[in-house]
């Protein structure tokens, strides 16, 4: 019966190319035929699933990218089709009609909500774990409920790879018997002693309760924390970046292997140390790891810089929904101790709510850019003055901070009535109008 | 004249931006020539009400909200004389079911998990001002024994109760800063217990009002198009 699940999923990807691979209908179809289809492939020895609140899509790419360049055959679900349906569709794809994947290695992003779903039957060698931060609440509600989900993927023989930074992941190792294996930073150039951010999701020991302490912090709550009222503490990473040069945008991987950075943001950091913990953990070559990541090319939707009337503009994409992405742009900023203008807006949060959940903009730290350095922020969007509360709350002058709903009217009051360097911190909605704003009207 | 905020549990209760309310709050009293002390209250300290005008705490994950409760069970005398003194108290998400029975016991309600999440847009009326109150939830608990909320829904789920200075609600983050008209509401009140001859000079909270007309007039549109 399943051959023939299979063979019609099969037709029906066929059947379905012409209209754009991003559907995962072949899957859907076959899921509905046999919810258990996902069992009856063959898969090869290595599988590798990457799941967590944010750079899952990237480090998955990168990944597949380095046993790519390494020889293997890469089953991949590039598309970020990361729920059961697009992932049933790749497979679907990469198999003969028994359901074997030809290639000899599948490298798939996984929705931490659906790892649930998915891992029992795929049975991934290697689960790495990238972040589990504050992210669409309305969807999710809130990170103890996504690392439930997580966990319940999870069997005993997957071998875990986390960030040693973050003490919210000790909670798997600490309720979980899986070998883990950790990646993470030491003392790094910008690491600050004292936490700025208000709303850290673990300050509190996991083991005894007590306050967390911290020697140094890298962003939010990563940083070299330990309990001052028992054992735990961070673990020591087998991966370890040992420095960052933010100018030549390369870290350096436990003393010995320089690797280059997509762009100078603190979780791309910790996604390029992810990708290198996962491929050594393989058995990839470290020469060959070291030339996968010198070739990769930051991603213009993450992150893009231009100029504009002499004046340098970076345009930095946030998810909304989620202030860890905020603050990794905030953070970035902040080490530009020159003069500048920040442009913040979207387009819009969500098509679920007329009301929309706006809690998140309290979360985001925008204290931390008041060093003065600032000329002036502009919002914009459709929650233009809801930002520029935020901001006035935050303690910036109101004269400072102009509120235009307009795109197209904030980016003229941007070239013509501010100064500085201009930072784009938009939501991927508004990153292409605002570059065309920008572009269009330069000559 | 000046004000003491009591933040409580910052680092435990504040899921969903509620510290927004703080900053909301002690911006406005500052605009209007207030001196304003916030001071912090964390689970692992006793309890100090001594000076304090108003206590504001927010929301937490269901494991943050129980070790919450348990130290407002702990300090239920302390709390309850606050309460029962007149003490302001700003309660937003779960935050507000720590005053019931699963936390100090001041106020006779008590949650109960549901099926599912309660996640929803908001629209309340309520019986203090005139105009309506925007926000969210996002909660686990259902309440029951509210008796009529003050908070009431036109639109969406949730709870509230509000007793003399005791404003609870399940509404999420910055209700005050997203709701001007019920800011200084709540502002005026909190200075007029101490003050009845306060005279509260026009704060301007025009971007807060332009936020909040923007929804309104947006919402009203989508919803009158069904
Ligand atoms: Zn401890």
């Amino acid at each position: 019966m399943n051959f023939f699940i299979v063979l019609l999923a099969k037709i029906a990807t066929a059947l379905l190319k012409p209209f754009g691979k991003g559907s995962s209908f072949p899957g859907e179809f076959a899921l509905k035929c046999n919810k258990n289809i996902m069992q009856y492939f063959k898969l090869p020895k290595t599988v590798i699933a990457v799941t967590g609140s944010s750079g899952k899509g990237s480090s998955t790419a990168v990944i597949a990218q380095m046993f790519r360049d390494q020889g293997y055959t890469v089953a991949h679900n590039a598309s970020g089709a990361n729920l059961d349906a697009g992932i049933v569709t790749m497979l679907l794809s990469r198999s003969n009609l028994f359901g074997k994947v030809k290639d000899q290695v599948v490298v798939l992003e996984v929705d931490e909500r659906y790892a649930k779903l998915i891992f029992p039957d795929i049975k991934p060698k290697l689960v790495a774990i990238t972040n589990l931060t504050r992210d669409q609440p309305p969807r999710q509600g809130h990170f103890d409920l996504v690392y439930e989900e997580i966990k319940k993927a999870l069997k005993p023989n997957m071998k875990l790879i986390l960030n040693a930074d973050d003490p919210y992941l000790q909670k798997f190792p600490l309720e979980l018997k899986n070998e883990t294996i950790y990646y993470g930073l030491e003392h790094v150039d910008g690491d600050y002693e004292e936490n700025v951010f208000g709303n850290l999701n673990m300050n509190y020991c996991p083991v005894c309760g007590k306050h967390l302490s911290y020697h140094y912090y890298h962003i939010e709550g990563n940083g070299d924390y330990y309990c001052s009222g028992c054992e735990f503490k961070r673990p020591t990473p087998r991966y370890t970046v040992t420095g960052v040069d933010y100018e030549k945008l390369s870290i350096r991987m436990n003393d010995s292997d320089d690797l280059k950075i997509p762009y100078g943001m603190m979780f791309g950091i910790y996604n390029t140390a992810l990708c290198y913990a996962v491929a050594s953990e393989c058995g990839l070559s470290r020469d060959g790891i070291v030339a996968t990541l010198a070739k990769e090319k930051a991603n213009q939707k993450i992150f893009y810089t231009f100029s504009h009337a002499g004046r340098k503009v970076t345009v930095l994409n946030n998810k909304n929904e989620n202030s860890s992405t905020f603050h990794q742009s905030l953070h970035y900023i902040h080490r530009d101790k020159g003069e500048k203008t920040v442009i913040i807006g979207w387009k819009e949060i969500s098509r679920r709510y007329n009301f929309d959940d706006l809690s998140w903009l309290y979360d985001i730290h925008f204290e931390i850019l008041n060093d003065g350095t600032v000329d002036h922020f502009i919002c914009t969007g459709i929650h233009a003055y809801d930002i520029a509360t935020r901001l006035k709350l935050a303690g910036y002058d109101t004269e400072k901070i102009t509120a235009l709903p307009d795109l197209a009217e904030a980016c003229e009051h941007l070239k013509k009535k501010t100064k500085g360097s201009i930072y784009a911190v938009l939501n991927f909605d508004y990153v292409e109008p605002f570059e065309q704003l920008m572009i269009a009207t330069e000559n | 004249m000046q004000i003491t905020i009591l933040h409580m549990f910052p680092d435990l209760m504040n899921l969903y931006g509620d510290d927004g309310n703080v900053k909301a709050l002690a911006a406005y009293l500052r605009a209007a020539g207030i001196d304003v002390c916030v001071k912090q209250f964390l689970v692992e300290e006793p309890f100090d009400a001594e000076g304090v005008d108003i206590i504001c705490v927010g929301s937490g994950t269901e494991a943050g909200a129980k070790r919450a409760g348990k130290k407002l069970a702990e300090e239920k005398e302390k709390i309850d004389a606050y309460i029962n003194a007149g003490g302001f108290v700003l309660a937003t998400g779960n935050g507000f079911e720590l005053f019931g029975e699963e936390g100090s016991g001041t106020f006779p309600y008590t949650g109960a998990p549901k099926d599912a999440r309660v996640v929803s847009e908001c629209l309340c009326k309520t019986e203090l001002i005139p105009e309506y109150v925007i926000g969210f939830v996002n909660h686990a608990n259902h309440v029951t024994g509210v008796g009529k909320p003050f908070m009431e829904n036109i639109k969406g789920y949730g709870e509230s109760f509000h007793k003399d200075h005791f404003y609870g609600m399940h509404l999420i983050g910055p209700v005050l800063a997203r709701n001007p008209a019920f800011l200084r509401y709540f502002a005026k009140e909190l200075i007029k217990s101490k003050d009845a001859s306060y005279e509260i000079p026009d704060v301007d909270l025009s971007f807060e009002e332009q936020a909040y007309a923007h929804f309104i007039e947006k919402y009203t549109e989508l919803m009158q198009e069904g």
